[in-house]
């Protein structure tokens, strides 16, 4: 019913296998981040399934602007920078909003108690999950991902020393938590 | 060597476990903890709070389904780079299409009812216009519907009694990219939608791109065709309003719903015989984000794939060789 047409038929078949190869390279050294991606693209986005768009959205980019890469750098940080890129160019933003409840976080805890021990993991998800996002990101990109300073302040589009007080108050409010969850379990805190 | 009190201690102890201190800070840091019981305690649980914090977050992972959809998006983006898609899309179909896969109970109601449909044969139609934009012709709904009515309910006899192998992975290799990603484009369980075939088909003369699905036992039918002059019903093309999102137009003949959304270069048309409010829903959770997907590739892929579709060259789009 179909006629074939030859001018269909008329890829370059090198190219083709050129860019199968450029794929796989790109395949293996770029695909073993997804997860550790997927986590932070769950964070900013909430839903599994919009995660799961932002991370394949931020794939594509990565993958047409992998030529582009500079070799010896970072390529994970790379890849967030991308994912967040994408993420606020989607939210029309430039980049974190300034939260203004931010300082007003930052006075009430001016007291810094010792970190408890023994915390079960459920209440180190719990505690981290109500840390306002503007503090919650740096938090995970430095804590989790192990990204540094530098590659945070990159990545999130702000100033190094807004990602360092960030995480020193992000940190703080974290323990802060943490160390009630401890008192209320009645756990032994640290001296 | 730096003065380090228990304070600044552990202001930086955080920065000191992300190795980001200068190294005279460091020995200072390390100085003071062997010096201060209290501070090394600190930095014990601080280091603890750091591993817990990594073991809880590592337990959020992707699942093998959405690692397998990125590889297969990759694949695509990599293969309509060179132009088009070779026998490896058949493989990345058959893995997509077994991810889609999930086996209903309810399939003889669904032929059942199916076949009533066809019985009632001679379909009246019953044009709804749609406010401004150009409408699609009678023939292109006609043809849509033939299509739903015969192909989509063959696809699903063969697809009951041979299972998931009764889907062409050869006639799937030959559609256009564009066409080739939609599986991934509709998530896979919209609407509690399940895909039992996909291939490229004729109908009246007409060329789809024909996703059958079911939902509820009933056959839904995905099509996309070119947007030529002869859907339009014109002596020739006309330009598509491409700035707003693309419009729904509703039709129908008897007991079978259709509504179709036109993008620059094709048409993305629903056919049910679901009730009027869930064909609603397919329309706007199914059809629309296809047509909005297509465009978005229009607009991306330009000229090279798509320009041949406005001269309703669709098979050269399509890639060629046999039907069904
Ligand atoms: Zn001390
Ligand atoms: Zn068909």
């Amino acid at each position: 019913m179909i006629q074939g047409s030859a001018r269909h038929s008329q890829p370059k078949r090198a190219d083709e296998k050129e860019a199968q190869e450029r794929l796989a390279a790109f395949e293996a050294e770029a695909l073993g981040y997804a997860n550790q991606l997927f986590r932070v693209a769950l964070r900013l986005c909430r839903e599994p399934a919009r995660a799961e768009d932002l991370l394949q959205e931020t794939y594509l980019q990565a993958w047409r602007s992998f030529p582009r890469f500079e070799l010896g750098t970072n390529l994970r940080a790379w890849l967030y920078k991308i994912m967040f890129n994408v993420y606020y160019s989607a939210q029309r933003r430039q980049q974190l909003e300034v939260v203004p409840v931010e300082e007003t976080i930052a006075e009430t805890i001016a007291y810094d108690p010792p970190t408890p021990q023994h915390l079960t993991e459920e209440e180190v998800l719990l505690a981290l999950e109500k840390l306002p996002r503007d503090f919650q990101l740096p938090v995970v990109l430095a804590d989790v991902e192990d990204l540094s300073y530098r590659e945070i302040a990159d990545v999130l589009a702000v100033p190094i020393g807004t990602v360092m007080s960030r995480l020193h108050r992000g940190r703080k409010i974290l323990r802060m938590e943490l160390a009630r969850y401890a008192r209320d379990a009645g756990y032994r805190i640290a001296d | 060597m730096q003065k380090m009190d228990c304070r600044s201690f552990k202001e930086m102890l955080d920065s000191y476990l992300c190795q980001e201190l200068a190294v005279e800070t460091n020995h200072a840091m390390l100085h003071h903890a062997e010096h201060c019981s209290s501070c090394r305690c600190e930095l014990g649980a601080r280091r603890q709070l750091r591993e817990s914090l990594r073991r809880s977050c590592a337990q959020e992972c992707m699942s093998e389904e959405a690692l397998a959809r990125l590889r297969a998006r990759l694949r695509a983006e990599c293969l309509a780079e060179c132009g088009e898609g070779t026998a490896s899309w058949t493989v990345r179909w058959r893995e997509v299409v077994k991810q889609l896969w999930a086996p209903k109970v309810l399939w003889p109601f669904a032929v059942t009812a199916a076949l009533l449909v066809v019985g009632l044969g001679a379909w009246r139609w019953l044009l709804q216009p749609t406010s401004g934009g150009q409408t699609l012709s009678p023939a292109l709904f006609d043809a849509a519907t033939e299509d739903h009515l015969s192909c989509g309910v063959k696809h699903l006899n063969a697809f009951l009694a041979a299972g998931p192998a009764a889907i062409n992975p050869e006639s799937l290799g030959k559609y256009d990219l564009a066409c080739a990603r939609l599986p991934q484009v509709v998530a896979p369980d919209v609407a509690g939608l399940h895909l039992c075939a996909a291939h490229v088909c004729n109908a009246q003369e007409r060329q789809f791109a024909h996703l059958v699905y079911t939902k509820d036992a009933q056959v839904v039918s995905l099509l996309v065709t070119a947007r030529d002059a002869k859907a339009l019903g014109l002596p020739e093309v006309l330009p598509a309003d491409a700035d707003n999102s693309p419009q729904l137009e509703l039709n129908r003949r008897q007991d079978i719903q259709l509504g179709a959304y036109q993008t620059t270069k094709r048409v993305v048309i629903i056919v049910s015989a679901l009730p009027a409010l869930e064909a609603k829903m397919l329309n706007e959770r199914l059809a629309l984000p296809v047509a909005e997907y297509l465009r978005r590739s229009e607009s991306q892929t330009a000229s090279v794939m798509i320009a041949p579709l406005l001269w309703g060259d669709f098979p050269m789009i399509l890639g060629g060789g046999t039907v069904r």
